[in-house]
C-alpha cells in the first residue's frame, strides 16, 4: 500500500482524482493506523468500517465517471464529532442520556459533505453535550492526547493527530476542539457564527457554538469549510452573506498582541513559542503591535454565563419521554424525570445546568445581563478590528491538571477557555496553528481571531506561517 | 360601599395556515395521533425552528384590524418549563418585544360604546394534548398540536362587567374570522380565554391582586366565571382578607373556580431570547401592504349594508353572522336588482335553514346566481314572497334552478284580475260569518279571508291584487 501517512486531505484528494489512490485504499489505511492507535487514543465513540468501505467504492465510481459534483476532497476519510447526526447512525452527543439514539435526520453540514464524496470513518468523542474543556466529560471515555495518553482530547482532533482521518468536525462551543487541536499539533478552523447551519448538530450552547474543523493544514480546513458553509434554509440563524475569500497577502496584515492575553499568568514555553511565532510572522511581512483588549475580564465569566443557561435550556428537552434514556422503573412523572435526568446526565453537566437555571432565572438573570455585556464587547471588538485585522494569542494557558481525565474542578477548566472564549462570545472566527514544541514535548499552537466573516485574512496568514514554519503536518509516530 | 370589577381578557386562538409556525408539518385538527410530526416540532436534537411567515402576516392582520402599533423589530424568547406535552421543555413564545401593542377594541355596552385596549399580541407555539387512559395508569401524547401556530391577543384590565368580557370576546371572534385568520371554535380549542379578575371600592383607584381563571369553554361560562370570582374577591376582602396571587381552573359544571397553582410558582419560567432564530424586521412596506388588503371587518359591513342598501339594522347582523354568510349576501345582491329582496331570503331563509340543519358556515354552499334570479323574481312580481320561501329552501337543500322549479310547479303569481275577482267572489259566499264579523268593525276578519284567498289560489296570488278586490267587495 502506498504511504499515504504524510499526506494532507487535500493532497489525498488530488491522488484520488488522478486516480492514483483509490477511495478505498485510502480508507483501508485509515482503518489500519485506527488499529494500531485506537486502543492507546480512542478518539472514535463509533467506527463505520462497512459503511465506510461500501461508501468508498460509490464514491470511486462518481470519480471513475468524472462526476462533476464531487469536491475536492472527494473519497478522503474523515471523521464527524458524535454530535453530528448521520440518519440512522448512532448519535450521542457524548451522553449516556442518547446511549441509543438514532436520528431520523442528518446535519445539514453532513449533507453537503457527503453530495461532495466524502467518506466517512465514525464518530468520534466529545466531551458530554460538547460542554468540557478537553473531552475530558465524555460519557463514554474520553479520547486521549496523542503525544501523551494521561491527557483527554476532544476525539475528531486525536483522529486527526493520530493520522487515523484526514480531517475532522466538532462543535466548537466552548473551544474545545480548537484547544485539543493545538495541543495535538494540528491545525484547526472555528467559522463565523452564523456560517455553517447548526441544523442537526446536538445543541449544548446554541449563540455560541459553530462547527469547526481540524485539519492537517490549514488549507485543510478551509476546503473543508468552503464545502460547508452557507445559508441553510433549516437554520435560519445562517447568514445570507455572499463569501469573500480574500487571500490577499501576509505583507502589511495588522495582527494585534492583546495585551490582557500576554499578561495572564501562563506557562513560560507557551508565552515564549507563540511570541516567537509572532517575530516569524513580522518576518513574513505582517506589522504586529500590543492592543488593548476592551473588557478583557468580562469576556470569560459572560462567555460562561451564556454557556450554562443556553445549555440548561436547550438540554432540558432530555426528559425520558421521547427518545433517550428512560427510567423504567418509577411511578410518576416527577420520578421518571428525576430519576432519568439524574442517572443519564454527567455529575460536571449536572453542575453547569443548576447553574445554568440560577443564571437564568428572574430573580438574579444573570444571563440577561450577561448577553447585555455581550453585546458591549461586540461593539468594543469591531472598534478594535478598525485598528487591526486580527488579533494573536496562545489557545491554552497551560497544561493543568484539568486535562487529566477525572479531574475537573469547574473553575481550573474555566481558566482554560481564556483565550479562546472571545471567539464564542463574539462569534468571531478563528485559526489555531501549530508553532514549535514544548520543552516537555508536546506541540505548541497559536490562534488568530479575526472579525466576523474575517476567514479569509486568517487563512492567509496560518497558510503563509505554515508554509515557511513547516509544521503543516504532525511527526506522526511521537507517542508518549 | 359597592365594588366595581377590574378585569382582563387574554385570548390564544389557534391560526388557519396551512403549516406549523416553526416547521413544515401540517397544521390541521383532528388527524390520527403523532402523523403530523417531524424532528422539530418533536424536540429532536439539532432541530431547529424556522418560522413560517403566514404567521407573520396573520398576526400583522390581527394587529392592524385591532388598531396596534406593530413592532418594527420582534424577536422569540423561551419560555422554559418541564411539562410531557411540550417536547423542547420551552415554548417559542414572545415576552420582550411582541409584534403588535397598544391597540383597542371598540364594544356596545349599555352605557353607549366603550373602548377596550388591547395591550399586546404576540405570536407563540401551541403545544401537544395529554390523553389520560380513563382506567390504565399511564398517560399517552399526541404531538400534532405541538408547533400549532398561536396568537396570544391580551387586553388591558378594562373591563367592568361579565357583559362587557362577552361582548369584547364576541367582537373579537368576529374580526378574527372576517380576518381569515382563525376558525375561531372554542369547542375544539382554536379559540380559548383566560381571565385576570380583580375588584375595588367603587371611586378607588387601586384594584385588589388580579387572579387567573383558566380552562374556560363558552363564552357563556366567561360570564359564570368572572361574576363568580369578583363575588368571591369581595366577600374576602369584606370579611377583611386578602385576596392571593394565584391560578383558578374554572369548573363550569359545578359553577366555581379551583385552585391550580400560586401565580408565585408560575412565574419560574426562566424566559430567555431564543437563539436559534433571528430577530425579525418588518418593514414599512410589509405593513402597509397588509393594512391596504385588509378586508372589511363586519363593523363596517353592517353600517355600509344600512347605509347604502337600506337593510335593518337586525338583517345586517344577521348577514356579517359569518363572512361565509356575509360574502353569500354580497354575491348575491351584486346580481339582482334589489339587494333589500337578497337580504331577505339571506338573513331570512337562508339564516333560519342554516340553524335548523345546523350548517355550520364553512360548509354554507348556496349558488349566490340562484339565489339573486329568485330575488329578481319577486322583486318584479313573478312570484310572491310565500312561493320565494318554498323555492329559496329548494335552492337551499336540492340546489334548483329558481325558474325551472317555478315553471314546472306552476308557481307564478295570479296577477290576473277576474282569476282573483272570481276567488274572492267564492270566500266571500262561504265565509258568511267572517264576512257579517268584518262588517260589524272586527278587522282581524279582514287577515282572515285574506288568508281564505290565497288557500284556494294554492298560496300564488298577488298579495297587493287580493287586498284591492277584498276591499272593493266588502267595502264597496
Amino acid at each position: 500500500m502506498k504511504n499515504l501517512e504524510s499526506l494532507t486531505a487535500l493532497e489525498l484528494g488530488e491522488l484520488i482524482r488522478r486516480r492514483a489512490v483509490s477511495c478505498e485504499e485510502a480508507v483501508r489505511h485509515c482503518l489500519e493506523v485506527m488499529e494500531r492507535r485506537e486502543p492507546r487514543i480512542s478518539a472514535f465513540l463509533e467506527i463505520s468500517r462497512e459503511k465506510a468501505l461500501s461508501d468508498a467504492k460509490e464514491v470511486q465510481k462518481r470519480v471513475d465517471a468524472d462526476d462533476p459534483t464531487l469536491s475536492p476532497l472527494a473519497g478522503v476519510p474523515m471523521a464527524l464529532s458524535d454530535s453530528i447526526c448521520v440518519r440512522g447512525m448512532r448519535t450521542t452527543g457524548g451522553s449516556r442520556m442518547l446511549q441509543d439514539f438514532h436520528p431520523p435526520y442528518s446535519a445539514t453540514v453532513w449533507e453537503r459533505l457527503e453530495a461532495g464524496g466524502a467518506v466517512l470513518l465514525g464518530k468520534t468523542a466529545l466531551d458530554e453535550f460538547g460542554m468540557g474543556v478537553g473531552g475530558e466529560t465524555c460519557a463514554f471515555g474520553p479520547a486521549l492526547h496523542v503525544w501523551n495518553n494521561r491527557w483527554t482530547s476532544e476525539g475528531g482532533a486525536a483522529a486527526v493527530a493520530g493520522g487515523e482521518a484526514f480531517y475532522a468536525l466538532g462543535s466548537d462551543g466552548t473551544g474545545v476542539l480548537r484547544r485539543s487541536a493545538a495541543l495535538a499539533g494540528v491545525s484547526s478552523l472555528r467559522p463565523t457564527w452564523g456560517t455553517v447551519s447548526r441544523y442537526g448538530v446536538v445543541s449544548g450552547t446554541s449563540s455560541l457554538e459553530q462547527v469547526g474543523v481540524a485539519g492537517r493544514t490549514i488549507l485543510d480546513c478551509a476546503q473543508v469549510l468552503a464545502l460547508i458553509r452557507g445559508r441553510d434554509q433549516r437554520d435560519s440563524t445562517t447568514s445570507r452573506v455572499e463569501f469573500a475569500d480574500e487571500r490577499s497577502s501576509v505583507q502589511g496584515m495588522k495582527i494585534g498582541l492583546p495585551d490582557f492575553f500576554f499578561r495572564q499568568e501562563m506557562d513560560p514555553c507557551i508565552k515564549e513559542t507563540v511570541l516567537a511565532a509572532a517575530k516569524q510572522l513580522e518576518g513574513l511581512g505582517a506589522v504586529l503591535f500590543p492592543v488593548e483588549l476592551p473588557l478583557a475580564d468580562l469576556i470569560l465569566p459572560t462567555c460562561f454565563a451564556i454557556a450554562c443557561g443556553e445549555a440548561s435550556s436547550n438540554l432540558a428537552r432530555y426528559d425520558g419521554i421521547r427518545y433517550g434514556y428512560s427510567a423504567d422503573d418509577v411511578e410518576n412523572l416527577q420520578e421518571l424525570y428525576i430519576a432519568s435526568r439524574s442517572r443519564a446526565l454527567g455529575s460536571q453537566l449536572k453542575k453547569l445546568i443548576l447553574l445554568g437555571n440560577l443564571f437564568l432565572s428572574q430573580k438574579e438573570n444573570y444571563y440577561s445581563k450577561a448577553l447585555q455585556v455581550r453585546e458591549l464587547v461586540v461593539q468594543r471588538i469591531d472598534q478594535l478590528f478598525d485598528r487591526c485585522d486580527m488579533i494573536l494569542s496562545p489557545v491554552v494557558p497551560n497544561i493543568s491538571s484539568s486535562m487529566e481525565e477525572k479531574h475537573n474542578p469547574l473553575l481550573e477548566c474555566y481558566q482554560q477557555s481564556i483565550f479562546t472564549a472571545l471567539a464564542n462570545l463574539a462569534g468571531l472566527p478563528a485559526v489555531t496553528v501549530p508553532c514549535g514544541f514544548h520543552s516537555k514535548g508536546f506541540p505548541i499552537s497559536f490562534q488568530l481571531v479575526g472579525k466576523p466573516y474575517g476567514e479569509g485574512k486568517l487563512i492567509t496568514v496560518a497558510d503563509a506561517y505554515q508554509k515557511t514554519a513547516g509544521f503543516s503536518k504532525t511527526s506522526g509516530e511521537v507517542e508518549a | 360601599m359597592s365594588w366595581e370589577m377590574v378585569a382582563g381578557v387574554e385570548v390564544h386562538v389557534e391560526l388557519a395556515t396551512k403549516t406549523k409556525v416553526f416547521c413544515g408539518c401540517a397544521n390541521a385538527f383532528g388527524a390520527e395521533p403523532n402523523t403530523f410530526i417531524c424532528p422539530v416540532c418533536t424536540g429532536m436534537p439539532g432541530a431547529l425552528p424556522t418560522l413560517n411567515r403566514q404567521v407573520v402576516e396573520y398576526a400583522l392582520r390581527a394587529g392592524l384590524a385591532l388598531g396596534c402599533d406593530i413592532a418594527p423589530q420582534t424577536a422569540f424568547d423561551r419560555k422554559n418549563y418541564f411539562y410531557p406535552d411540550l417536547p423542547k421543555a420551552y415554548q417559542i413564545s414572545q415576552l420582550s418585544l411582541p409584534i403588535c401593542q397598544n391597540g383597542s377594541l371598540e364594544i356596545e355596552t349599555k352605557q353607549g360604546t366603550k373602548q377596550i385596549r388591547i395591550r399586546q399580541i404576540h405570536i407563540e407555539e401551541d403545544t401537544g394534548k395529554l390523553m389520560h387512559h380513563p382506567t390504565q395508569p399511564y398517560t399517552l401524547v399526541d404531538f400534532n398540536r405541538c408547533g400549532v401556530p398561536l396568537l396570544e391577543i391580551v387586553s388591558q384590565p378594562d373591563i367592568s362587567d361579565a357583559d362587557e368580557a362577552i361582548a369584547y370576546l364576541e367582537n373579537l371572534r368576529e374580526i378574527l374570522l372576517f380576518l381569515g385568520v382563525s376558525d375561531c371554535k372554542m369547542q375544539e380549542g382554536s379559540l380559548r380565554v383566560d381571565l385576570n379578575v380583580s375588584v375595588r371600592r367603587q371611586g378607588s383607584k387601586e384594584p385588589s391582586v388580579p387572579t387567573e381563571l383558566k380552562n374556560i369553554n363558552s363564552f357563556q361560562a366567561v360570564g359564570r366565571a368572572i361574576r363568580w370570582e369578583a363575588a368571591r374577591q369581595i366577600q374576602v376582602l369584606e370579611a377583611g382578607g386578602k385576596i392571593q396571587r394565584e391560578t383558578r381552573r374554572w369548573d363550569d359544571a359545578n359553577n366555581r373556580g379551583i385552585v391550580l397553582r400560586s401565580k408565585e410558582e408560575a412565574e419560574q419560567y426562566r424566559y430567555m431570547p431564543e437563539p436559534d432564530l433571528p430577530v425579525l424586521v418588518i418593514d414599512h412596506g410589509w405593513i402597509e401592504r397588509v393594512q391596504r388588503e385588509l378586508p372589511e371587518l363586519p363593523r363596517e359591513k353592517r353600517i355600509r349594508y344600512q347605509k347604502e342598501m337600506g337593510i335593518s339594522h337586525q338583517q345586517a347582523c344577521t348577514l356579517t353572522g359569518s363572512p361565509q354568510m356575509a360574502a353569500l349576501f354580497e354575491q348575491t345582491a351584486a346580481l339582482c336588482r334589489n339587494p333589500r329582496e337578497a337580504a331577505h331570503l339571506i338573513a331570512g331563509e337562508v339564516a333560519r335553514l342554516c340553524t335548523e340543519t345546523a350548517t355550520r358556515p364553512e360548509d354554507l354552499k348556496v349558488d349566490a346566481e340562484k339565489l339573486a334570479a329568485l330575488a329578481d323574481m319577486i322583486d318584479s312580481g313573478r312570484i310572491n314572497r310565500t312561493v320565494g320561501k318554498e323555492v329559496a329552501e329548494r335552492i337551499f337543500r336540492l340546489n334548483v334552478d329558481p325558474e325551472t322549479y317555478v315553471a314546472e310547479h306552476g308557481l307564478a303569481m295570479v296577477s290576473d284580475p277576474n282569476v282573483v275577482e272570481a276567488a274572492v267572489r267564492r270566500v266571500l259566499r262561504e265565509q258568511t260569518k267572517s264576512v257579517a264579523d268584518y262588517r260589524n268593525g272586527k278587522e282581524r276578519a279582514f287577515g282572515y279571508l285574506v288568508g281564505q284567498v290565497m288557500k284556494s289560489l294554492k298560496g300564488k296570488g298577488d298579495p297587493a291584487l287580493v287586498h284591492r278586490v277584498l276591499h272593493q267587495l266588502l267595502d264597496g
